[in-house]
């Protein structure tokens, strides 16, 4: 994979400036207030922790010629979904998929490590999560069994994993420059050609 | 207060049946049991994904304590929350091994503003099909009777669709047709080549693909194709109560609208057996009081009807009112739900549909018409559609980083879903009855649900999901999941059945008026009058019986006879 480095060379002046802006902070009022309003919540992540999961989705959704996750607000946000949202169960859960890949550097800290590193590491262990395992728990059936798909070896990393990307691909940052999103589409244009420089449209709602 | 007519319910039947009313000239009261909704504050339609609360999720514990049955509904979110019911509020009861599954929001337009808008007419075979096979009681009309009322709803709320000269589903007063992607006409040339007399066409929906000069009157627009209908279309492109039976209602001058009043019982005059006026608490206060009126509609949707019905009891009605046949709560009905294929197409178009498109595919009834059944009566259609992934990248694929950002950026392969609906028997020890000691918080007895499939049912759903999978592998796509059995009765969201017409006062509870049998001023419209239930959508025929019983109501108050 190239690296961050590499991939600042290969943008233009334009894109660079851009996404120097975003990084620095400089994302849209709403996003951030959000993101200030969550972090402050009690049951929010600790600093030590926050550092952690802003190294893990870091890591996940990096900068490329696009921005990344960080500057999508996706730890902050995060770490608002467990004061706000979550039970203390997937707390617990979420917090121990956070804390079980600070475990994965052999010495120092996870989130101390220069990226080429923390990506060699999540990757392997990213790999070994998605494998089939056999169900836990009770059997799910109809529409529940369709949108938990096949068992994996560990869930509770794939359910992080699974926040980080659906915040990072909700932020205005993924919705106006990773991918495209229209909320009032207009017309419905059943057929348009795919081609090299096309972006799928981000879908809300609905099955279509 | 008195009044000309009392609609108890302002959703999909109840708001229809007041508009009918006001335009014929009475001054009709609608009661609702829930709170007002105010589209500027309640509607969240506008709200950018970015700016979701929680992700637009529920708060887990929430959901545990306050929405355990709510929340199984697809369309149930953080943007959508305040239009359910918190069931920690709104108790009832099942035996346990016959869960349903109740969903419902109580608020101004009902289930209206939630619903899922597939609008279809039944047929001449769905009217008659009770009397050929024997199950339930003749519905005392057929479809002529109807035909025209389904012209007059669907003209007024705007339904998109296409001619398809079909006996078993009949065309009617249709919008243009939403179009289907590359990849469904492909679907669909693929499945009507192998299956001879099945056909797939564009699902037909209740929303404004081109508003008419009478739908842009109500300040209704086009559908913008966002297909986030059920946070509540701020462009009034979809049919709701609020978007259009309300506002075509007031406009009369002759609409009062009266919230969080919930009906608890019908009051009957001892000597002349009619009708007077109904009791209600208000939701808040728990202040009681009366309205009176020369007509009583009801429509609180087909489990708070029989409710009302059964908690009329009087003197001389101990079982309920209009319940001499004993038939009122029985007949409980829905349709299988949940009984989905999915596959992945490996050869579609190298194409892609701009737009979230409010509507889906359908494939009408085929078994028991152009195909045989396995052993079982009646029949069932799928819903479904094909769409491409893409934009947002599985937790459970391979990669992260780059790679991750990367294969979000390419399209996925096209899948197809389909999932059947079939029609549910009549059965009267499918009932809703009164608990015998559990009241909810305004002191009413609370409903006790027994409800669940029968051998029809279960043979059917067999066939539904070897029909899916046979129909998505001639489209050339390979199956990846299938479900294996129908979901909890209830979750199709179409019960119906608990106040069945007929033309026997003894085996019905309402004639082919929807009068009340034995209380000729009270009419029930709602979904509890269905003596079958089809397998189609069936609001448009909720709304379709309640404009033809208007009708007749105000015919029947202009000769004196009620």
């Amino acid at each position: 994979m190239p690296d961050f480095a590499q991939d600042f060379a290969k943008m233009d002046r334009r894109a660079a400036m851009r996404n120097i802006g975003l990084l620095l902070g400089a994302v849209s009022m709403p996003t951030l207030a959000n993101c200030v309003e969550a972090a402050q919540a009690p049951g929010a992540l600790d600093e030590p922790r926050l550092k952690l999961l802003t190294a893990i989705a870091d890591t996940i959704i990096p900068v490329t010629d696009t921005p990344g996750a960080v500057a999508a607000g996706v730890p902050r946000l995060l770490s608002g979904l467990l004061a706000n949202w979550a039970s203390a169960e997937t707390r617990k859960e979420l917090v121990g998929a956070i804390d079980a890949i600070g475990q994965l550097a052999s010495a120092g800290s996870f989130a101390d490590l220069p990226f080429a590193e923390r990506t060699a590491l999540l990757r392997a262990y990213d790999t070994a999560a998605i494998q089939y395992a056999p169900p836990r728990g009770p059997k799910l059936t109809g529409i529940a069994a369709l949108l938990a798909g096949p068992p994996t070896a560990n869930p509770a990393y794939l359910r992080l994993k699974s926040l980080i990307i659906s915040l990072y691909y909700n932020s205005e940052i993924a919705m106006t420059q990773e991918i495209e999103y229209e909320h009032i589409p207009g017309r419905f244009e059943p057929s348009r050609e795919i081609t090299a420089t096309t972006r799928p449209y981000a879908g809300v709602g609905g099955l279509y | 207060m008195k009044f000309d007519a009392i609609v108890v319910g302002s959703g999909m039947s109840g708001a229809i049946a007041a508009k009918e009313l006001c335009e014929r000239g009475l001054k009709v009261l609608v009661l609702e049991r829930g709170k007002n909704i105010d589209p500027s504050e309640d509607f969240t339609d506008m709200v950018m994904p970015w700016d979701y609360k929680n992700n637009n999720m529920v708060p887990e514990d929430e959901i545990a304590r306050d929405y355990a049955v709510q929340s199984q509904c697809y369309a149930f979110n953080e943007t959508t929350k305040h239009f359910w019911v918190k069931d920690s509020e709104h108790p009832y009861s099942t035996p346990e091994d016959k869960p349903f599954t109740w969903i419902r929001g109580y608020h101004v337009g009902g289930r209206s503003i939630m619903w899922g808008r597939q609008t279809y007419r039944m047929s001449e075979m769905d009217f008659e099909a009770n009397a050929k096979d024997g199950y339930g009681c003749d519905w005392p009309i057929r479809y002529n009777d109807l035909a025209p009322w389904y012209d007059h709803i669907e003209k007024f709320i705007g339904v998109a669709g296409s001619n398809e000269g079909l006996p078993q589903l009949p065309d009617g007063q249709f919008l243009p047709p939403w179009e289907m992607n590359d990849a469904e006409k492909l679907f669909k040339a693929r499945v009507e080549q192998k299956f001879a007399g099945r056909k797939v066409i564009i699902g037909r929906n209740a929303n404004l693909s081109v508003a008419q000069p009478h739908h842009i009157e109500l300040g209704r627009g086009d559908c913008q194709n966002r297909s986030i209908c059920e946070r509540g279309c701020s462009f009034g492109a979809m049919h709701s109560s609020l978007s259009s039976s309300l506002p075509a209602a007031r406009r009369t001058g002759n609409l009062t609208l009266i919230t969080d009043a919930i009906v608890h019982s019908v009051i009957q005059d001892p000597k002349t057996g009619k009708a007077t006026g109904v009791r209600v608490i208000d939701q808040n206060t728990k202040v009681g009081k009366t309205y009176e009126a020369k007509i009583i509609f009801l429509n609180a949707s087909t489990i708070g009807t029989a409710q009302i019905l059964l908690g009329s009891a009087n003197e001389q009605n101990p079982r309920g009112l209009a319940n001499g046949s004993d038939q009122v709560g029985r007949n409980l009905m829905d349709h299988t739900y949940g009984l989905a294929t999915v596959g992945v197409l490996p050869d579609g178009p190298n194409t892609f549909a701009r737009g979230r498109r409010p509507t889906g595919l359908y494939i009408p009834r085929y078994r028991n018409v152009t195909e045989e059944a396995d052993g079982y009566v009646r029949g069932y259609g799928f819903q479904g559609g094909l769409s491409r992934s893409g934009g947002r990248p599985s937790a459970t694929s391979s990669g992260i980083g780059a790679e991750l950002k990367e294969k979000a950026r390419k399209f996925g392969p096209w899948t197809v879903f389909i999932s059947g609906f079939g029609e549910m028997l009549p059965n009267p020890e499918n009932r809703v009855t009164l608990h015998p000691t559990r009241k909810d918080k305004w002191g009413f007895a609370i409903p006790h649900i027994e409800c669940a499939i029968g051998p029809n049912e279960r043979k059917m759903a067999q066939h539904i999901l070897a029909d899916g999978r046979a129909m998505v592998e001639a489209a050339g796509a390979t199956v990846v999941h299938q479900a294996t059995e129908p979901g909890t009765p209830g979750l199709g969201i179409h019960e119906m059945g608990t106040a069945r017409m007929g033309h026997d006062p003894k085996t019905s509870v309402l004639n082919r008026f929807n009068q009340a049998h034995e209380v000729p001023n009270l009419f029930c419209t709602d979904g509890a009058a269905m003596s079958s239930s089809g397998c189609q959508n069936p609001s448009l025929t909720y709304m379709a019986l309640s404009a033809r019983a208007a009708n007749h109501a105000v015919e029947l108050l202009k000769e004196a006879k009620l």
